[in-house]
């Protein structure tokens, strides 16, 4: 699969680990509704320690470990504040993480919804967002990857042999020709052969998917 | 968030400003800000209590022990960012000519302390932040050059005369409070906007000031 290339008129790569992707999600599936394209989703699993460090924290965000320098640690702050903010505006919960996460199950998962239909994978990423936001989903339990599946419609059959075997080397393919293609954060939207990175440039890719009516927009977080 | 951002800023602008903008004259987002930030007040009648922030380079170290990914992740991430930036330099109609990576920038930011000292209306101020944006990013200032920041102060309506006493004095001192300052609000990149007792970082957040300066009528914009 190559990374910048599509069917689709619209390339979108999500990690459902990433707060500022789930905070994506409602105003990116808007573009599908809006303009009536199918979005081809992609998960980048995020190597987070390679450039945010890594650390461990209890339920009530005390520091068990810390691998991060100070600015790192600032960096974490200020975008949990701001993406926290942002959600609690929007009427949604994002709590903060204790762990770095490993989300490939769930992103070998959205390779198997994404396969079953359109509708399934938009039940899937909802679902799996929502809860483990909320701190109510283990995203590194194969069986519960399995059962939200169900829950989003998906066959389940063969699932977890899709997950140890061919879901896994093909997920693990596309990682290892990210970076390279110049993809290293999520959300990330490909269109027209450019690179935008965060839901910033939403109104960047509207304005192109609307035909460049207009001036083009500056970045903008904005309700559409 | 409830601290006083203003104990360490000398002299601020005789004129109330609803709006904190923390800007670094090195930095092309800060660049890219400003436009887009000058249409909003203008707008909305508010104006803005400009302050100068820095931060070294970013050298963002490995948590991982791949630190070879860690390189390449921070390169990539640099390459887009100019990608980025090019772009948007070209929609608003400006140029953006990196200054030298090893620049501090520090005389111009101690210029706009130094207008604030001089108890400068926030009209000086924005002045002096448009010429030396607009000059240094064309690739017109020498911004090494002290004398070039002393002329730009003039330019504002300043008085330029002990600026280089005042550079060779207490300048870095009285930055690095105010920089202190902002770091202890959470500001870890700029632009950052303070309104509202919030902290923003980056001008995509401009909808949300909107709303917070015109009364936060409705549900905000995010």
């Amino acid at each position: 699969m190559d990374p910048l290339q599509s069917d689709a008129s619209l390339i979108v790569y999500v990690d459902y680990k990433s707060p500022y992707a789930f905070l994506a999600l409602a105003p990116t599936y808007q573009l599908e509704d809006d303009f009536g394209i199918r979005i081809d989703w992609r998960h980048l699993t995020l190597d987070i320690g390679s450039y945010l460090g890594t650390a461990k924290a209890d339920e009530q965000g005390k520091v068990l470990e810390s691998k991060r320098s100070e600015e790192q640690w600032a960096w974490v702050r200020y975008a949990y504040r701001d993406a926290k903010r942002t959600a609690r505006q929007r009427g949604l919960v994002l709590k903060g993480t204790m762990k770095i996460w490993d989300s490939s199950l769930a992103a070998i998962g959205m390779q198997w919804a994404k396969n079953a239909s359109g509708d399934c994978l938009r039940r899937y990423s909802l679902a799996v967002y929502e809860r483990f936001w909320r701190r109510e989903l283990d995203i590194e339990d194969p069986t519960v990857i399995e059962a939200l599946l169900a829950e989003a419609g998906a066959p389940t059959s063969g699932f977890q042999g899709y997950l140890a075997g061919p879901g896994r080397r093909e997920h693990d393919a596309l990682q290892a020709k990210l970076l390279p293609a110049g993809l290293f954060g999520v959300p990330t939207y490909v269109i027209e052969d450019q690179v935008f990175f965060g839901r910033e440039h939403l109104p960047m890719v509207r304005w192109l998917l609307g035909g460049r009516q207009g001036p083009a927009p500056d970045i903008a977080y904005q309700p559409f | 968030m409830s601290q006083d951002i203003s104990q360490n800023v000398p002299s601020p602008p005789s004129e109330a400003a609803a709006l904190v903008a923390y800007i670094d004259f090195k930095s092309a987002n800060s660049r890219l800000a400003l436009g887009p930030t000058l249409a909003l007040v203008d707008e909305v009648g508010a104006t803005v209590d400009w302050r100068p922030l820095s931060f070294q380079p970013k050298r963002l170290k490995s948590g991982s022990a791949d630190a070879s990914r860690s390189a390449v992740h921070v390169r990539v991430r640099a390459e887009y960012r100019r990608r980025e930036q090019a772009l948007y330099a070209r929609n608003q109609g400006i140029e953006l000519i990196h200054p030298p990576a090893d620049w501090d920038g520090f005389a111009a930011n101690a210029g706009l302390l130094w207008l604030r000292r001089q108890g400068a209306e926030a009209s000086q101020c924005r002045a002096y932040v448009t010429q030396v944006f607009a000059d240094l990013w064309a690739g017109r200032m020498d911004s090494a050059d002290a004398k070039a920041t002393t002329v730009a102060i003039a330019a504002a309506g300043g008085e330029g005369a002990e600026f280089g006493a005042y550079l060779a004095g207490p300048a870095q001192a009285e930055l690095d409070a105010v920089f202190a300052e902002a770091r202890s609000l959470g500001a870890n990149d700029t632009p950052a906007f303070v309104v509202g007792g919030e902290l923003y970082i980056g001008r995509q957040h401009l909808p949300v000031i909107r709303w917070w300066l015109t009364g936060q009528v409705g549900e905000p914009p995010v």
